[in-house]
């Protein structure tokens, strides 16, 4: 038997509001990079990356978000978290245009979430999976 | 932090059509694991809140390449759920989760295919497709 997930003793049945924040976070800027990278959309990937934007979108208003490196403060940074959930709506719509400067925004966006809420954490881009058509 | 890719590999495909079964009565687990899958396999991925709806979509005829159950639920539990799929879709990949690891020996005892281990990441999630559903 396969084993997945969080090691024995950090084990827990209820969902932290935090954690899941974070992880539906750390999604979002998956499917942000792999869009820009120019891997294959559709439409169950489009209603995907819709949903995770305004899950997140809401939960910035409605969860008290601690961080591992809150440097820049929360404040902002659910600032940035709002204005990432914008951008992904904009760039899985594929009805604005992206040009150099807004592709340079977003992925300095990025990086500032990324240094509050992942800091240790590498993001991984499935190549396989993310062909998927 | 790094982004970094996955070493070079010679490209594979997802199942066509891959079914993928999402099965728990946490509300933010359940919708945060379907929206994380329906994203990487690029397809619909179908949930109940309980196991009794689930076995009830397989017993009328539903099926199932993969099933991501939580055990603790009300109705019909994961290992119950376990059992019947066994029993009625011997090739299903089933996967039992939970964030109580006294359930982890049981779940290896059930035979079943994967324990997820509550709370789990998203690349846990991409490792879980790379595994079962990359061929």
């Amino acid at each position: 038997m396969k084993r997945f997930g969080s090691d024995k003793g950090q084990m827990a049945p209820a969902a932290d509001p935090n954690v899941l924040f974070r992880q539906r976070l750390y999604l979002l800027v998956i499917m942000v990079k792999a869009r820009l990278k120019g891997y294959p959309v559709g439409n169950h990937r489009q209603s995907a990356v819709l949903e995770n934007a305004a899950h997140l979108h809401q939960a910035c208003n409605r969860i008290d978000i601690t961080l591992p490196n809150a440097k820049a403060g929360v404040h902002l940074f659910k600032e940035r978290v709002k204005l990432l959930c914008i951008m992904a709506t904009a760039l899985i719509s594929d009805e604005y245009p992206l040009g150099v400067y807004r592709r340079d925004a977003i992925l300095e966006n990025i990086d500032s979430i990324a240094v509050a809420a992942f800091p240790e954490q590498e993001l991984l881009l499935f190549h396989d999976i993310l062909m998927a058509a | 932090m790094i982004f970094s890719w996955q070493p070079d590999q010679e490209r594979q495909t997802i199942i066509k059509e891959v079914k993928i079964l999402v099965v728990d009565d946490d509300i933010a687990i359940k919708n945060f694991t379907v929206n994380a899958l329906t994203y990487c396999v690029n397809r619909e991925v179908i949930s109940f809140g309980d196991g009794l709806s689930a076995w009830r979509y397989i017993e009328n005829g539903g099926q199932a390449d993969m099933i991501i159950s939580d055990v603790d639920m009300p109705k019909m539990n994961g290992f119950e759920l376990l059992e019947k799929v066994r029993k009625n879709q011997a090739n299903t990949v089933f996967i039992l989760m939970s964030g109580h690891a006294e359930n982890e020996g049981r779940a290896m005892a059930s035979n079943a295919d994967a324990f997820l281990a509550k709370p789990f990441a998203i690349n846990d999630l991409f490792n879980i497709v790379q595994t079962y559903i990359v061929s």
